[in-house]
């Protein structure tokens, strides 16, 4: 009984061993696919990611990896346990394979007593090594080229600061040359940095949007204006002073008079700008009294000239906020932006039917050179006169010739005639021969056709 | 139903071996088809018999019938034989001054009817047999007569006389457990066969077993265990036979009926006997098959244009269908065949 009871107990750890087999094959037969496609997914990401971000972790990579590797394990074990086979259906798997006509069956069912374990045993199947092998080796070779193949990191755009508007930095360039030198109000340069702030507070996607472009070029133009007025005045005003100064006992009496408006007119040009000069020099020029400036210390008014006249060059040499044209004297920065936008056209400045610059401000027309370079004119196509200049260059659809002629019709009246009646005279052939041919022509032709 | 033990299957298989070897003695040559016999009729089936003339199909029956003591019958079917003529006819007696029909049985009610050249009868005649088939019983006249136990019908039919023969209908076939095919014999059994027989003398034959000794033994092979795993074979097997259900049976135009798979099991049972085990086993099934589902499937007409055979598709569905119930993944191939 206790022989009978260890034979039974072999068969049945012998079939459970077959039955482990029979479903870890299953497992692996479920998991070689989503293995193949999550490494080749898996290397692609790899690949992107090693590109894309210049702080790749490896660590957190495995670790990833790891996860999906078990996620895919569960899945595809979930996916074959619908297959699995149980110790008793391996035992059926042994009986039919070692050819023991279910002895194994009748034992288990009490009929027959259980078989001797015999020494090799077959279940009947053996491992698929190419198709047990080949899908983790094509997922090693994938993840491994994706981790060995040389790519290095790209560097990435979106970290770095978006260039602001060139207008932008002339300003800001304006701003500190003359806050530098005391020669404007510091109310005007704040309130100026204060406006470009705003403007660069707003996304920087809105930086190069048309309100924002828009916005930009007002306020360069306005900082323009005030600057050329406050240069203006300051060199009204310094010269009147220089005329009063130099030539108070040679000129006239209305010369005078003229030069002290001129200096008046400055000064409340001056007083009444956006951008005033500079508060102090402000107080001088208001505490000057040019009706007496020979009361003056000489060399205290040449160092009050001297203060306007520096202070006029400083005005003269800023940027400008970009808003300056080259007609009006524009900076050397601008030139780039003008030789793009007059490409091909650079004699065409004026407004007109003509392609403008683009920008906000262009003109009518589209932007020149955008349909590609513009070749010099050799007046070809829609010529309109009646002989073309150059008929090897003509389009389909171009008149080259007018003529001014009649068709050749026959206007010779025919009236009634009988049937068969020939009227007019061909004008070849037998009556050539017959009728206008000499003697000698007909001669010299037959000698010919000999 | 308690199930038969080693014992008495030892004792019976020794019965079937000596009826085995005194068939051998009728038939040379042919051990796989007298297995075959054997295995129906323990199994309660009815054999037909398809083969060239000559090939000793009515010897061998009539010798199973001097072997097992049992009463036979021959029936030569003709095309003018009538229902009647085989299962009995009433017949107008008088009895004590009354007239009454009195049931005069027929060749019918005997114990093994060998029914020669079956598909030359018409139809209505071979329908008669329909009932005494499934049910060893006879209606005549709205009257029902049992056959006397066990009755077989053993019928023998030529393959190429088709001129003037009836094709038994697919539902007689299928009552017909086996149908087996009588090949010709080799050159060492024919010279066996010219050394010990004389033309029109028929082979001494001892009587072996006694009907009931018969009928015990047949009360045994129900009793054969069959396993699970085994009945399951046997189910995926014939459900294979269907169109659609397995690659062989691509060409199959009508599968095997459950009559079919209850066939294969008493026939598996049955030769599990002949072999002295006391369960019926794969190969059993294995062996059997082919006589039982040869004449039960009905092939289709690409079948018979591609030059297929009944018995060709059944062993593509025997190499097909495994013995396991599960199939095996990719990663592991089959290293035994079964």
């Amino acid at each position: 009984m206790s022989e009978e009871h260890s034979r039974d107990t072999q068969w049945r750890k012998l079939a459970s061993k077959v039955s482990s087999k029979i479903n870890l094959a299953w497992w692996l037969d479920k998991l070689s696919t989503p293995l193949l496609i999550t490494a080749l997914a898996g290397s692609c990401l790899i690949l992107i990611a090693r590109r894309e971000l210049s702080n790749f972790s490896w660590f957190y990579a495995s670790i990833i990896g790891l996860i999906v590797f078990l996620t895919i394990g569960i899945l595809s074990w979930w996916r074959a346990r619908r297959n699995f086979e149980s110790p008793d259906h391996a035992l059926v798997r042994i009986e039919a394979s070692m050819k023991l006509r279910n002895k194994l069956s009748a034992a288990k069912h009490g009929l027959t007593p259980w078989p001797d374990l015999p020494e090799a045993i077959q279940d009947g199947t053996r491992w698929r090594w190419s198709r047990l092998l080949s899908p983790p080796l094509a997922a090693l070779i994938l993840l491994g080229a994706s981790i060995l193949l040389p790519v290095s990191a790209r560097s990435d755009a979106g970290e770095l600061p978006m260039d602001e508007p060139q207008a932008w930095k002339d300003l800001e360039t304006d701003i500190e040359s003359l806050a530098e030198e005391q020669t404007v109000e510091k109310d005007y340069l704040d309130e100026l940095e204060e406006r470009i702030d705003q403007l660069r507070n707003q996304n920087q996607d809105q930086w190069y949007s048309h309100s924002s472009i828009e916005a930009t070029d007002a306020l360069s133009e306005m900082h323009q204006g005030e600057l050329d007025k406050l240069e203006r005045n300051l060199r009204r005003a310094e010269q009147a002073l220089e005329n009063l100064q130099e030539n108070s006992g040679e000129m006239s009496e209305t010369t005078r008079e003229r030069m002290l408006d001129v200096f008046n007119e400055a000064m409340q040009g001056l007083e009444q700008g956006k951008m005033k000069p500079d508060s102090q020099l402000l107080e001088k020029l208001r505490e000057l009294d040019p009706e007496n400036l020979g009361q003056l210390d000489p060399q205290q008014l040449e160092q009050l000239r001297e203060s306007m006249k520096q202070a006029a060059e400083n005005c003269a040499q800023c940027q400008g906020g970009s808003a300056k044209h080259p007609s009006q004297g524009g900076d050397a920065g601008q030139d780039w932006l003008d030789e793009l936008l007059n490409e091909g056209s650079a004699d065409q400045q004026s407004q007109g039917s003509e392609g403008g610059k683009g920008g906000p401000s262009r003109g009518p027309g589209s932007a020149p050179g955008v349909l590609g370079q513009v070749t010099p004119d050799v007046n070809s196509g829609n010529l309109e006169g009646l002989k073309s200049e150059d008929l090897s260059k003509s389009l389909p659809g171009d008149l080259l010739e007018l003529k001014d002629s009649e068709h050749d019709v026959d206007k010779a009246k025919i009236g009634l005639r009988a049937g068969g009646q020939v009227d007019s005279e061909s004008e070849g052939g037998s009556r050539v021969w017959k009728e206008s041919l000499l003697p000698s022509e007909k001669s010299a032709l037959k000698d010919f056709f000999k | 139903m308690e199930h038969a033990s080693e014992t008495e299957v030892t004792d019976a298989g020794k019965h079937v071996r000596s009826l085995s070897h005194a068939l051998q003695q009728v038939l040379f040559g042919q051990e796989e088809l007298i297995q075959l016999v054997l295995a129906g009729i323990l199994a309660r089936g009815h054999i037909l018999l398809e083969g060239l003339p000559g090939l000793g199909k009515t010897e061998l029956v009539k010798g199973l019938s001097r072997i097992l003591q049992m009463e036979t019958r021959r029936i030569q079917f003709t095309p003018d034989l009538l229902p009647g003529d085989i299962t009995g006819n009433p017949v107008l007696q008088e009895k004590d001054g009354k007239r009454q029909f009195v049931f005069q049985p027929g060749p019918l009610f005997t114990n093994i009817v060998l029914a020669d050249e079956i598909n030359r009868a018409s139809p209505k005649t071979q329908s008669a047999l329909l009932e005494a088939m499934q049910e060893r019983r006879v209606t005549v006249l709205g009257e029902t007569h049992q056959l006397p136990m066990p009755f077989f019908v053993l019928a023998t039919q030529n393959p190429i006389e088709l001129e003037g023969t009836y094709p038994l209908p697919e539902a007689q076939l299928d009552r017909f457990l086996f149908k087996l095919e009588i090949t010709r014999n080799d050159v060492d059994t024919l010279e066996r066969i010219v050394s010990d027989r004389d033309l029109g003398s028929e082979p001494e034959v001892n009587p072996i077993m006694e009907a009931s000794t018969l009928n015990d033994v047949l009360a045994l092979v129900r009793r054969i265990y069959l396993p699970d795993v085994v009945a399951n074979y046997i189910a995926r097997l014939v459900d294979a036979t269907h169109p659609g259900q397995s690659e062989s049976a691509g060409n199959i135009k009508f599968g095997a009926s459950p009559r079919a798979a209850l066939s294969l099991a008493a026939a598996a049972r049955a030769r599990a006997l002949m072999n002295e085990r006391t369960h019926a086993s794969f190969e059993d099934v294995k062996f059997v098959a082919p006589s039982v589902l040869r004449h039960r499937i009905i092939l289709d007409y690409n079948a018979r244009v591609e030059g297929l055979t009944s018995n060709g598709i059944i062993s593509l569905l025997l190499e097909e269908i495994p013995f396991q119930a599960g199939k095996n993944p990719r990663t592991l191939q089959q290293s035994v065949s079964s």
